[in-house]
């Protein structure tokens, strides 16, 4: 595991430290949940291991102790999940990323995944650039924007998808919460149905969703922003209702990429913040 | 001779548990709910191995780790968590001595195995 650095600066923007506090409080309430409720299902789970010990193995009982014991599976892989979107540091292991590679990986995976209709006609912009970062955190996050748009343009439409290197004005990058003067800018932009302003308000908020519960867990958006962050990160959301949502990730660091993807860049360390998990 | 294992928990559903596991495979096990008993217990009796929780109640169970460490040196100290599989925690708590991380999501069987672990690499 890379040494911890220090987590990013809070952003000056009033609206993107609102967040980053609301944020904050919601992941130690839901970590302290997920704590307790792990406390509440190893019991139930550990007698359930002695109960079958003594219950004579063809009996009716086993079948009921396999239902009892697939159900307290499934609500620890719920929990697990949950803790994960809430606090992604549980699981960080980043490495050198040929970046937009990556994005192309996932995206041209989720164009082939595409129904043939309603026509959803993508641009891809992407400028060679490596960052280091956690892989499967990364693909995580993209799939998760991926599915955000497929909602957005389930009529069809648009999306362009962009990648760049770009500088950063001390300002801008105090705006955001950055401590960086070069970033990795990806921008996904829809002309989907697009979100009101009450709904955009919340869009970071976790287990917050406007698809159906079934559909959705709502938590995609506390993914994406958790994992943003960890990286020294800021993602923001524009949208606008019947016009569409432009959604915009900018990681620091950002660095061409070199002719040979195999040749290391300078280790820069990850922003892995050094937050403690408020159920300790 | 019975291996005697202190659980430290402060959650009676799981203290309760563990002693019951542990007992009926033959181990003397010993509890404590805080850190203050789990000291003393650690003291008084010598102990083969002290199954503890990461988030006790009036201790950061990684501070009772370390300070465990420090009195017996070769005691080894399974960290357990209500927090799933975690890098970070785990680091910590491997920098600071434990033998092992263990889940409350997995089962006892697994504690169990590395239970058996931790006491063979010390034996």
């Amino acid at each position: 595991m890379p040494p911890a650095a220090p987590a990013p600066p809070l952003p000056v923007s009033a609206e993107l430290q609102g967040r980053e506090v609301r944020l904050e409080s919601l992941r130690v309430l839901a970590g302290r949940l997920a704590h307790d409720f792990n406390n509440f299902l190893m019991p139930i789970q550990g007698y359930l291991t002695l109960l079958r010990e003594e219950t004579p193995p063809e009996s009716t009982a086993q079948q009921y102790l396999n239902t009892l014991e697939q159900t307290v599976r499934r609500v620890e892989v719920e929990l697990d999940q949950m803790l994960l979107a809430m606090r992604p540091q549980r699981r960080f292991r980043p490495q050198w990323l040929e970046f937009h590679e990556l994005v192309q990986r996932i995206l041209e995976a989720w164009i082939r995944a595409l129904p043939s209709a309603p026509t959803i006609a993508v641009r891809q912009e992407l400028d060679a650039c490596r960052l280091f970062a956690d892989l499967t955190q990364w693909e995580t996050a993209l799939q998760q924007l991926l599915s955000n748009v497929h909602f957005a343009l389930r009529a069809g439409g648009h999306l362009t998808v962009r990648l760049k290197t770009e500088p950063l004005p001390p300002a801008r990058a105090a705006e955001l919460g950055l401590s960086c003067e070069s970033v990795i800018h990806l921008t996904l932009q829809d002309d989907g149905v697009g979100m009101a302003p009450a709904t955009e308000a919340h869009a970071f908020d976790p287990f917050f969703t406007t698809r159906s519960r079934e559909r959705a867990r709502g938590l995609g958006l506390t993914i994406v922003h958790g994992i943003t962050r960890l990286h020294g990160g800021q993602v923001t959301l524009r949208s606008q209702e019947g016009a569409g949502t432009t959604v915009d990730i900018w990681l620091p660091g950002g660095q061409p990429a070199p002719e040979s993807a195999n040749t290391p860049g300078p280790l820069q360390g990850p922003a892995a913040g050094r937050e403690r998990p408020g159920a300790n | 001779m019975k291996q005697h294992i202190l659980i430290v928990d402060d959650e009676p559903p799981i203290r309760e548990l563990l002693a019951e596991f542990f007992q009926k495979r033959g181990y003397q096990v010993v509890t404590a709910a805080t850190a203050e008993e789990a000291t003393r217990l650690a003291d008084e009796t010598p102990q083969h191995l002290v199954i503890l929780d990461i988030a006790l109640a009036d201790a950061d169970g990684l501070e009772l780790l370390r300070s465990l460490k420090q009195k017996h040196p070769a005691l080894p100290v399974i960290m357990l968590t209500g927090m799933g599989f975690d890098d970070e925690l785990l680091q910590e708590a491997l920098q600071n001595g434990a033998s092992g991380y263990v889940s409350k999501a997995l089962s006892l069987e697994q504690l169990l195995m590395e239970v058996h672990r931790a006491l063979k690499f010390v034996t």
